[in-house]
């Protein structure tokens, strides 16, 4: 791999008015979106979209209307556009009786290189993901981790401008993991147009500022992460804890600037909803400890990146 | 080598890996030798096994699931996002499919045969019939789900049951073909009522040729046309 992005067709993606079908269901509707060099997080809860998205790039699906362009070609019915265009696809799949190296070898010849150069070629993709010393291995043996670095290296191994991951870090370790964060900031550094699909923020936040956000279909937010971050910080966040005398702490800390709400569940339960979460966090054991109290349980039905995309998606004037 | 080239041989080399497939590879010639030699069956007999019954099956075996196996899969992925026409990357795993068949049953063929003569007719023959069926079934395994059960009321009833039909319709079957080419009786219900000659041999040869580029033809329009990809 030389490193740099091959000349070949301009690297960019434009997805223009497109919606896309299954049955009754509307998996993608009347996106429009345009990708230039460096990389993209395109984040989504679970069914949200993003791998149909991907699909219609990767010219594996069509649309029912619009069109999509990769570099200026139909990837449905141009497959010369994969010369330019490498895809790690979502699913965990391979040839599995197939070494690392004779898989990604494999594929790099129906780029149309001979049988040397295409060695040379996988080698040195799976080296780059951290598999040098496991090239050798057949895939049915490896770990998921190792599958997924073969999955990345198929991908880049033709040297592509445009790079699409699908869910690229499921079930890495964390050293893994790092490890291809730096891969995939490498490659947008070096003027690739990378596209990242992932439900988890900081894992994308990790590797780009740049988000594109879907649900239920639609294109819900599209711009800087920084931006959705500040949202986050303004946010009402619901804190639950449970106390012998939650009515007694509840008059405690109703009275604070930053808690909006107490409201007390039932004879043991507090629900608290605050605008800052680190001064919450300071008060609550502070004022449990002046009125002799002793938290039980503590927890938070706001933590999960679901509610997230809710607040940032459903709430009056979310982000576009 | 062209990357189609290079695909065919991939899968080919993925066949033949596997235990079942060699044990097919093995076996046949092996039954063949045994049924003439040890069992002194007739060169004819064997020769309507081999042609009528297992060139069919084995390329609906094969055959059926060209794509269909990938698809299932999900590896379908990996071929189709390269620059190849899907079409070529069709052919190659048709002719991957076709491989395993044409290796067992075409040393079947030649131990079936009683004369040089014989031989050649009975392989050229068993080469255009793997030709023809697997290329039909796999262009069946693109247009339904379950190709398999379609394949076998066609090859054990749609076919077995035209064979001895007296007149033209016989020769509408495959196998009436592959009997003329092959140099192989035809059935008939009785002596009075023959099936009909499909006629010289190279009318056999050019119908079994029709069929399979017909079929990959057709075949290689449906999957540049068609989302492939399972979409759960």
């Amino acid at each position: 791999m030389s490193g740099e992005p091959q000349p070949g067709i301009e690297p960019g993606i434009e997805v223009a008015g497109v919606t896309k079908l299954y049955g009754t269901v509307r998996a993608l509707d009347e996106i429009d979106l345009r990708l230039g060099p460096g990389v993209t997080g395109l984040l989504g809860p679970n069914g949200s979209g993003k791998s149909t998205l991907l699909k219609l790039v990767s010219g594996q699906l069509r649309p029912d209307t619009g069109t999509v362009r990769v570099g200026g070609l139909d990837p449905f019915a141009q497959p010369e556009v994969f010369r330019s265009l490498g895809l790690c696809p979502e699913q965990d799949k391979f040839y599995e009786e197939q070494t690392g190296e004779s898989f990604v070898t494999a594929l790099t010849r129906l780029h149309g290189y001979g049988a040397r150069e295409a060695r040379e070629r996988a080698r040195a993709a799976l080296t780059r993901v951290g598999m040098a010393e496991h090239m050798g291995k057949r895939i049915q043996a490896m770990s998921r981790g190792m599958r997924q670095r073969t999955k990345i290296a198929q991908a880049i191994a033709h040297d592509p401008p445009i790079v699409l991951l699908d869910e690229p870090l499921t079930g890495t370790d964390p050293i893994g993991r790092a490890d291809l964060i730096a891969l995939v900031r490498e490659l947008g550094q070096q003027g690739r147009c990378v596209v990242v699909s992932s439900h988890v923020l900081h894992e994308v936040e990790a590797m780009t500022h740049q988000v594109v956000m879907v649900r239920y279909g639609r294109l819900r937010a599209t711009g800087d992460i920084a931006r959705l971050r500040a949202l986050l910080d303004d946010r009402p966040y619901r804190f639950r804890v449970e106390v012998a005398r939650p009515r007694a702490l509840a008059a405690a800390l109703v009275v604070l600037p930053h808690v909006r709400a107490a409201e007390v569940v039932d004879a043991t339960t507090l629900e608290l909803t605050t605008t800052d979460l680190a001064a919450l966090c300071r008060a609550l054991p502070r004022e449990a400890a002046a009125l002799g109290l002793v938290i039980d349980r503590l927890g938070s039905p706001d933590a999960d990146l679901e509610s997230l995309y809710r607040y940032l998606i459903e709430r009056p004037g979310g982000p576009t | 080598m062209s990357p189609a080239l290079f695909w065919a041989g991939f899968h080919l080399r993925r066949n033949l890996g596997r235990r079942g497939t060699m044990l097919w590879v093995v076996a046949l010639p092996l039954v063949a030798v045994l049924m003439r030699l040890a069992f002194d069956v007739p060169a004819e007999a064997v020769g309507q096994l081999v042609l009528v019954y297992l060139v069919p099956l084995m390329s609906l075996a094969f055959g059926g699931g060209v794509l269909r196996e990938e698809v299932e899969d999900q590896t379908l992925t990996y071929g189709f996002t390269r620059p190849l026409d899907r079409a070529a990357i069709y052919l190659a795993r048709l002719a991957a499919a076709a491989g395993p068949v044409a290796i067992a049953t075409l040393p079947a063929a030649v131990v079936a045969a009683g004369s040089v003569e014989d031989g050649v007719r009975l392989v050229a023959a068993a080469a255009l019939g793997t030709a023809a069926h697997t290329s039909m079934f796999g262009l069946w395994g693109l247009l339904v789900s379950r190709p398999t059960w379609l394949g076998l009321a066609y090859v054990l009833v749609w076919e077995q049951a035209l064979q001895t039909v007296p007149g033209w319709l016989s020769t509408v079957t495959l196998r009436s073909h592959l009997r003329n080419l092959g140099g192989l009786d035809q059935p008939s219900m009785s002596s009075l009522l023959p099936s009909a000659d499909p006629g010289p041999w190279w009318v056999s040869a050019l119908v079994l040729a029709t069929v399979t580029v017909a079929c990959v033809g057709l075949a290689g329009w449906i999957v540049r046309r068609k989302e492939l990809v399972l979409t759960r």
